[in-house]
This record gives structure tokens, C-alpha cells and sequence, in this order.
């Protein structure tokens, strides 16, 4: 069982998680990383750009910028501008190092799922597992449909058998170990 | 007779120009309290006090002003909250919504 984390009087941050969440955990970052990673442009035709044919821009479709879009990706990579046309355009140029760094601190989360329950987080891993952690809350949320204060209470009211019970008990847990680690390194 | 630096001269008209834009965070619900302070007071290096009142200024207004300055600034301080998880937005003061 999750003791959450705590600050230690010496300034360590640690805490415990049993294998059946470390193994959760797993799963979630594994899936965020899937959906954040950058997409694979496609390769342009060298032929094609030396004749000049195509260019070497990496375009907004090529980013997955403007197809029908995971309403989650919306929701990691929000528009900067309300004008459509300037979101577009901040976004092409600010999308791509986000799903980087995304991936980098996902990278740091995962890597510290197999040495057993005791987790010690250095300054940057710390880091890299509150956003870590916030990210995979975004992206359950939107799965839940919470898109208010009124939606949180509805889930909190559900029970075992529900449709969303379970996401919901997941998402609870991700706040909680969220929520401690703020706390630890607030502290 | 004027002997300013013509790079100032720019820089000054640039500013002019290209000022003042703001920064607005929006509210939601699932981003925690505890975490739009902790960002604030991380990223901005604001006190304490100042990133409770502004986080209470985004959850009871919906959204609000977190830094201003030049519009390549605030777009890297809305591109920072967006490493964060928090929906900023970039606007020209004088065409705020």
C-alpha cells in the first residue's frame, strides 16, 4: 500500500509503492508516452526537395497538428492564442519541445518502477515525477469527462460496478501520490 | 541634437511597439491548488502570498494575469505553464478578453 511521499529532516524526498502500483504506474506513463510522443513525420523525398518539389518544413499536418486530434493531445498541448490562426502558429513552433520534454520526464518516472517499493527521488527526478504525475491526471480527466467541479463530485459518488469506477480510483490514486509529492516538496 | 545609441533608439521603439502583452492562466478543475501555487511560486519566483492570491484569482475569476511584458516573454512564460499542465494564453493588453 502506498504510504505517499514525505520529506525526511535530512530534505530526502521518498516514499513506498507495492508492486501492484508500481505495475499501474507503469501502464499509465507507458500509455502517456505513447500519446505524446512526437509523431513520425514522414520522410521527405530526397528527390522531391532537391528538385524543389518539397520542402524540408516540417508542416502543421505533419505534426498532427490539424487532423482529427486525441481530445487529450488538446488538453496536454492547449492553444496559446484564442485566435485559431495564432494558436496554430504557436503551436507549431512550441508542440514539438513539449512532447520532448513530456517523454524525457516519463523516461525518469519509468526507470524508477523496477527497484522495489522504497522510491528516493532526487531534486530533478522529483521534478520530473510531479509533471509526470499531472500529466497522466490531464489526460485520465478527459477520459472522465471531468470538465468541472460538479463532474469531480458525480465520480466521487460512483460506486464498485460503475462505468468509471475503476479510471476514477485510478485518477484518485494519481491526485493522491500528486498531492503528497507537492507537499513533500513544498516542505 | 540626439546621441542615443541607435540600438537603444530601436530597442526603445520595439518595446513600444511590442508591448504590453500579458499572460492568463484559466482556471480548471483538475490541476490542484497546491500545484498552480507550487508552479507559481517555482517558475515566476513569486512569495507565497502572491501565488495564493493569484491561483484564488484564476479558481474564482476563471482566469487571470500571471506576468507581462513583451510578446516573445509571454509567450515563453505561456509555453512554460504549458510544461506544467496549466492552460495559459497569450494577449495584447490593449485587446484583452
Amino acid at each position: 500500500m502506498a504510504s505517499g511521499f514525505r520529506r525526511s529532516l535530512t530534505g530526502r524526498i521518498s516514499g513506498r509503492l507495492d508492486a501492484v502500483e508500481r505495475g499501474l504506474l507503469r501502464t499509465l506513463v507507458e500509455q502517456l508516452t505513447e500519446l505524446v510522443a512526437p509523431p513520425q513525420a514522414p520522410a521527405a523525398d530526397p528527390l522531391a526537395v532537391e528538385l524543389g518539389l518539397e520542402d524540408l518544413d516540417t508542416s502543421a499536418s505533419d505534426l498532427g497538428l490539424l487532423e482529427d486530434r486525441d481530445p487529450v493531445l488538446d488538453r496536454l498541448f492547449p492553444p496559446g492564442y484564442s485566435d485559431p490562426a495564432e494558436a496554430l502558429e504557436f503551436r507549431r513552433f512550441t508542440e514539438l519541445s513539449l512532447r520532448q520534454q513530456k517523454v524525457a520526464s516519463a523516461a525518469i518516472v519509468h526507470g524508477m518502477l523496477d527497484d522495489g517499493d522504497k522510491i528516493t527521488l532526487n531534486p530533478g527526478e522529483a521534478q520530473a515525477w510531479l509533471t509526470t504525475l499531472n500529466d497522466i491526471r490531464l489526460a485520465l480527466s478527459v477520459r472522465l469527462g471531468i470538465e468541472s467541479a460538479a463532474d469531480q463530485e458525480r465520480l466521487q459518488a460512483l460506486t464498485e460496478g460503475d462505468d468509471l469506477f475503476e479510471l476514477f480510483t485510478v485518477y484518485d490514486f494519481c491526485t493522491y501520490l500528486q498531492d503528497s509529492l507537492i507537499r513533500a516538496m513544498s516542505g | 541634437m540626439s546621441v542615443m545609441p541607435e540600438e537603444i533608439v530601436e530597442e526603445a521603439a520595439e518595446t513600444a511597439l511590442d508591448g504590453p502583452w500579458v499572460c492568463l492562466v484559466w482556471d480548471d478543475p483538475v490541476n490542484l491548488m497546491s500545484y498552480v501555487v507550487f508552479v507559481f511560486k517555482q517558475y515566476f519566483g513569486y512569495s507565497q502570498e502572491k501565488a495564493e492570491a493569484l491561483m484564488l484569482a484564476v479558481h474564482n475569476e476563471g482566469k487571470a494575469v500571471v506576468s507581462a511584458g513583451g510578446r516573445d516573454e509571454m509567450e515563453r512564460d505561456a509555453t512554460a505553464m504549458h510544461s506544467y499542465g496549466l492552460w495559459a494564453t497569450v494577449h495584447n493588453d490593449g485587446a484583452n478578453t
